[in-house]
């Protein structure tokens, strides 16, 4: 019997397309050189130390080879990205400030809404600068800070030089050592001990300008037995030339602190999306990611928990939505460095229209790490007969007293779930609809509401067409 | 040959984070010279309608079909070394519709004057037609012995092919073995694979499901002890419709040994309705172990179902109390839950053949821990 097959069409993002006029102050020159990044660091008016790491890095991205597996990375041609992009305003800490093109952009986004409602802080970058900034009072008082990296470098230096590409050094691979050299923006937030941030920071990156390149720097610190939730938004409209992301994120969780970073990633589908982001986590202390790719062109993401200390977690629930175009290459690594260390990761993917979605995971137990649980699970759905999904763990455990199970399974919509639907009244459309929110489910329920609701927009905008 | 020949061998389908080092392996041993290898492997395995004979022997008509199943295997020049240069082999070919009921068994031995082993090895099922070959590389004596094979199996229209393999090489060894199979519409090709011995075993396995319904099943079993560094790689790639395989492995891990298993199931497009399932549970027994497992799913059909599971750990301490309260000594408590893991794998090996001799190997592994 020939099976009938529902055609899923691309459809318009919305406003995640909107275009701004590329308004700069100051473009850097396209390509990698030592004269643009003595010139970035130059207007940057950066400590000397902070200018020798990004030459030193420059000089590790030169002789380092790009990554032998993955998706081919051959259209990223670097002499026709532009690393540096001043937008033509300077940091603000009044909304009204902000110019209208940019705030606009952020209004349709969101942002400024959620602030009120939801945030405790929040900070806006566009291009290559963070635009806004803004933390509650009674966080100040507690002595958080939240601001633009630029600011924390100039102001909490001793903090920054201490831990600066310190988890993700340079040598790490040719894209860190690309954002070493380049890096712009990005937030800082320090916690001191004991402090509880009950409600979300969150900073937003929107890459407006065509055929750059935006290399933000996330550095955290959660102090002893201190909480923070920060969540992290991507996005930028669709061009005809390749826009490259590589940002860092770097979260240090000490003793008994909590920290849980959500990313809802819906870059435009020109974009290369190289990012690298690790957490390190001490005694008793627990790193928790919740992780949406739903854009970009090529993403190559797999957030990184290394637990250092005795007891310490890491617990990684992701969804990668892979359609027409696109190559999305995510998962996670657990390095289990100390004793009774536990993990948890919990996958789903979901390809259509010729997409490709890639699991790649690691867990690794460490000698020392004995009394290691780690539970795994993937999940893999495929619309189509079209498209790829791959699955790609490994586990490498090198002591016996340990807990390991890891599951995946990859399928289709099953017609009897379908058919049990239809038996109830729903149509085909939406039974198939309804299915793949169920499957999205477990995923939409860890995040805050608002990015829930953003998340089932963006599957309901991947799915419409005769779906839905 | 290259001296290289051993570096960056094994590789696995598709490549990850190279900081794992499971893409491939390198082996410091080197390959030595092919020399003889004087014993009789073929033996009296005559029956009516069955062709086993030794490879030099054969018939240059039938490998023509064969030229399509060429792969690199564990490594290209070490194919190679087999194509051009094998000391020993045999070629196995049915009468089309005919079940052979006694297996076919091979004994590849070694000792002090045949201690290297290039075996070429082809086994054409033909259409409709059923046998069992048993493959054994053992060696007696404590020497270092170096293996080197290639078999390729052609499984025809509805034949069934069970292929047991069982290596008990001594500690010091070098096993290197690579399989391909091809299987026709309807087909079946069941694999029973029983690693237990040498210094460094590598092995490698790609069974290509061409026909409607075929079918491919591997069961595996690895004994890790004192230095043994174990390299599994499986391949089965689903091209036809309906098409189902299964992947299990077990096994026990001592002392520092090391082992990577590589498990990938990779659906192709137009496999539709095709099934796929690998499991593998490991026991590890001593802190020095290094245990990696890499099962891969690669998928590019919607309409099928491919899942795989992993788990490894220490010996469930509940049982192990059970036995201990029943009088068992901890070591024989732990033999008597591992045998039974294993158990159900070891009894694929067919009656009469070496099946009493496996469970002895296996125990005695077991009591030296």
């Amino acid at each position: 019997m020939e099976k009938k097959k529902t055609v899923v069409e691309d459809s318009d993002r919305g406003i995640y397309d909107i275009k701004n006029k590329d308004n700069f102050s100051y473009k850097s020159q396209k390509g990698l050189t030592r004269e643009i990044i003595l010139d970035i660091s130059k207007r940057k008016n950066e400590p000397e130390w902070m200018r020798d790491l990004r030459l030193k890095s420059l000089e590790v991205y030169n002789k380092t080879e790009l990554p032998t597996w993955g998706p081919s990375l051959a259209e990223l041609d670097m002499d026709n990205i532009v690393t540096y992009v001043k937008p033509k305003t300077d940091m603000k800490g009044d909304w009204d400030q902000v110019p209208d093109d940019i705030k606009d952009t952020f209004e349709k986004l969101g942002i400024p809404k959620a602030e009120r409602e939801s945030l405790a802080g929040v900070g806006a970058q566009y291009d290559s600068e963070v635009v806004y900034h803004s933390i509650k009072e009674e966080l100040v008082k507690q002595g958080v800070v939240y601001t633009d990296m630029e600011t924390a470098i100039n102001e909490y230096e001793d903090i920054v030089k201490q831990y600066f590409m310190k988890l993700v050094p340079p040598e790490d691979h040719k894209f860190v050592a690309l954002h070493g050299a380049v890096w712009s923006g990005g937030s800082f937030v320090y916690v001191p001990e004991g402090v509880d941030v009950e409600i979300p920071l969150q900073s937003y990156f929107r890459l407006n300008s065509p055929g750059a390149g935006q290399f933000e720097h996330t550095l955290i610190i959660v102090e002893k037995g201190a909480k923070l939730h920060f969540i992290e938004g991507c996005s930028a409209p669709k061009y005809n030339v390749t826009n490259l992301h590589a940002g860092c994120v770097e979260l240090f969780v000490k003793e008994g602190a909590t920290l849980r970073y959500s990313t809802i990633e819906n870059w435009s589908k020109n974009m290369l999306n190289l990012n690298t982001k690790r957490a390190l986590v001490e005694k008793n202390g627990s790193i928790e990611w919740i992780s949406g790719s739903f854009g970009s062109k090529i993403s190559m993401l797999y957030p990184m928990s290394i637990l250092k200390g005795e007891g310490s977690k890491a617990e990684f629930t992701g969804i990668t939505f892979a359609g027409k175009g696109q190559h999305l290459d995510t998962g996670t690594k657990v390095v289990h460095a100390a004793p009774y260390t536990s993990s948890t990761v919990h996958t789903k993917s979901i390809s259509k229209s010729g997409g490709t979605a890639v699991y790649r995971g690691a867990v690794k137990v460490m000698p020392n790490a004995h009394h290691t649980k780690s539970s795994i699970s993937c999940e893999s759905l495929m619309l189509d007969d079209i498209s790829r999904s791959d699955t790609i763990p490994v586990l490498d455990i090198q002591n016996d007293e340990v807990d390991i199970g890891h599951e995946a399974k990859i399928g289709r919509i099953s017609d009897e779930s379908i058919f049990y639907l239809m038996t109830r009244g729903i149509s085909e459309e939406e039974a198939k609809a309804m299915i793949v929110r169920g499957f999205a489910e477990p995923i939409a329920k860890e995040l805050p509401l608002e990015y829930a609701v953003e998340m089932n927009n963006l599957i309901r905008l991947e799915l419409e067409g005769s779906i839905g | 040959m290259n001296e290289n020949a051993l570096k960056n061998i094994n590789n696995i389908p598709v490549r990850t984070w190279r900081w794992l080092g499971v893409n491939n392996i390198s082996l410091d041993s080197t390959i030595p010279e092919v020399k003889p290898y004087k014993l009789d492997i073929i033996k009296d395995n005559s029956q009516e309608g069955l062709s086993v004979i030794s490879m030099d022997k054969k018939n240059s008509n039938s490998l023509r079909l064969l030229h399509a199943m060429d792969y690199d295997g564990v490594g290209k020049e070490l194919t190679d070394q087999v194509k051009n240069s094998y000391n020993s082999g045999f070629f196995i070919e049915t009468a089309p519709h005919k079940k052979f009921e006694v297996p076919v068994i091979i004994n590849y031995d070694f000792d002090a004057e045949n201690n290297v082993v290039v075996d070429d090895n082809i086994i054409i099922a033909e259409q409709g037609s059923e046998i069992t070959v048993v493959v054994r590389y053992n060696s007696k004596d404590n020497l270092q012995f170096f293996h080197n094979g290639f078999t390729r199996i052609y499984c025809k229209k509805g034949a069934t092919v069970n292929i047991v393999k069982i290596q008990t090489l001594s500690g010091e060894s070098t096993h290197l073995d690579a399989n391909i199979a091809k299987v026709e519409e309807g087909g079946t090709i069941n694999y029973v694979l029983i690693e237990l011995g040498a210094k460094d075993s590598i092995t490698n396995f790609r069974t290509d499901l061409e026909g409607y319904k075929s079918v491919a099943n591997m069961h595996n079993v690895y004994i890790g002890d004192k230095e043994r560094n174990i390299d599994i790689n499986y391949l089965i790639n689903h091209y036809g419709k309906e098409t189902k395989s299964s992947i299990e492995a077990r096994g026990a891990l001592m002392d520092n040994s090391k082992k990577i298993f590589k498990g990938t199931l990779d659906f192709k497009k137009g496999a539709s309705k095709s099934k796929g399932k690998e499991v593998e549970y490991t026991v590890l027994l001593s802190p020095k172990v290094r245990n990696r497992s890499v099962p891969v799913l690669l998928c590019t059909e919607d309409d099928v179902e491919g899942q795989h599971a992993a788990s490894a750990g220490k010996i469930d301490e509940n049982k192990l109390f059970y036995l201990m309260t029943r009088g068992f000594t901890e070591k024989e408590a732990k033999k008597l839950i591992i045998e039974a893991s294993i158990g159900p794998i070891i009894d694929m090996i067919p009656k009469k053949t070496a099946k009493e001799e496996i469970y002895e190997y296996i125990r005695r592994k077991l009591i030296n821990e």
